[in-house]
């Protein structure tokens, strides 16, 4: 049998790569949201003490 | 309770290391990497599980520096994929080693005791360099690479005479032979593949100070670079399904907050207060991983634990000193400037 075949071990690599890749865009993206919302009360209190 | 697939305290344990390493990335633009290794060979996961896991970390850590850097510009994408090719091989070849010595029953012995090595390198380096850094009179600290220079150093020019075809031409105009960036693309692959680092505290000098790139697009470049071991590294030891991913999971929820924390601090903390105690936590963490290398010979338990103390404790050490300088400063004057977010792994 001749032709280009991907793996079932190649396909869980490309799926882990993938996940690792969502997981980060979801994580800057929550970071951000949150850095946005709790970074002018958290100097603001620092300031003030 | 398990959160994927680790008790609750071990994911909480994983996240707050994570946070910690982040801070450090964040902060120094390095440490992401080279502290997940060990703290994985210690807590007993075997050599290939550290070293994948890490690599997939390293991967999704450079994902968020890069969308951090993506208004920057700094990169020098042709360079970076003319790498790819000795990074990917290097890496194999690394991770063909690791197995190899697993094989043997050496594996977790030689890691660890490269790690010792390189962890003390480093940390001598860090160190030396923080006591030898006095201000000069003139208030500069007399670092040509600090003051925007573009010029390449002198060991890059003589390589750069060697014409040994083909040659390549960069991204700033200047040549340099395909065969010069395989090589250090090929080296710092073997070492990321072997490691299970991310590899930026050798492939920035190697870009700079071997290839010629100049400081600041050698930077972005090798963050560039970062994302490529990563991905290959990952992958690579995907292929042979020793990924945890629940690990990767936990260590990259802390990391992305402590970068953002770190690289936030650099704004108001002098690198140079802090440089010192990074140095010294690096040796620390060479003597931590020693411990746990004679704990496992002589299966001595109490080492392990002490081990495992040394490393994070003295991880924790570090990033409560940057927080308390940070916080003096915004105390002292909360007008300081916004922060640049640094850049490797």
């Amino acid at each position: 049998m001749t032709g280009t075949f991907v793996s079932t071990a190649a396909i869980r690599a490309l799926s882990l790569l993938a996940l690792v890749l969502f997981e980060a865009v979801v994580l800057y993206v929550a970071y951000s949201y949150l850095e946005d919302l709790a970074a002018p009360v958290v100097f603001e209190r620092l300031g003030r003490h | 309770m398990e959160l994927l697939g680790l008790g609750v305290a071990l994911f909480a344990l994983f996240v707050s290391f994570g946070f910690m390493v982040g801070v450090f990335f964040g902060f120094f633009g390095m440490g992401g990497s080279f502290l997940v290794t060990p703290v994985l060979l210690i807590l007993g996961y075997p050599a290939p599980v550290a070293i994948g896991s890490s690599m997939a970390f390293v991967f999704g850590t450079a994902v968020i520096a890069t969308l951090k850097h993506s208004d920057v510009g700094q990169v020098d994408y042709k360079l970076g994929a003319l790498m790819f090719a000795g990074i990917a091989l290097g890496i194999e070849l690394g991770k063909s080693l690791v197995f190899g010595l697993e094989s043997l029953g050496y594996a977790d012995v030689v890691v660890g005791t490269a790690y010792i090595l390189l962890l003390a390198a480093i940390g001598l380096l860090f160190t030396r360099s923080a006591l030898e850094d006095a201000p000069a009179e003139d208030g500069s600290d007399g670092d040509s690479r600090e003051s925007g220079t573009e010029d390449i150093p002198d060991v890059a020019k003589r390589i750069k005479s060697y014409s040994l075809p083909p040659m390549v031409t960069l991204a700033d105009g200047s040549t340099a032979s395909l065969w010069t960036i395989s090589g250090v693309g090929g080296g710092v692959g073997v070492v990321s593949g072997f490691l299970g680092v991310g590899g930026g505290f050798i492939r920035m000098p190697a870009i700079y100070y071997l290839i010629g790139v100049p400081l600041a697009a050698a930077v972005g470049t090798s963050l560039f670079g970062a994302l490529m071991s990563g991905a290959v590294g990952a992958f690579t030891y995907g292929l042979s399904g020793v990924i945890d991913i629940g690990v990767v999971t936990a260590l990259l929820i802390g990391s992305a907050l402590g970068a953002r924390i770190g690289s936030g601090a650099t704004a108001y903390v002098d690198e140079e207060d802090v440089t010192i105690y990074f140095g010294i936590m690096l040796l620390l963490a060479s003597v931590a991983v020693a411990l746990g290398e004679f704990a496992t010979w002589f299966g001595v338990e109490l080492l392990n634990t002490a081990s495992f103390a040394l490393l994070v404790g003295s991880a924790a050490l570090v990033t409560m000193v940057i927080f308390y300088y940070g916080i003096t400063a915004i105390r002292e004057d909360p007008s300081a400037p916004p922060a640049v977010p640094e850049g490797s792994d």
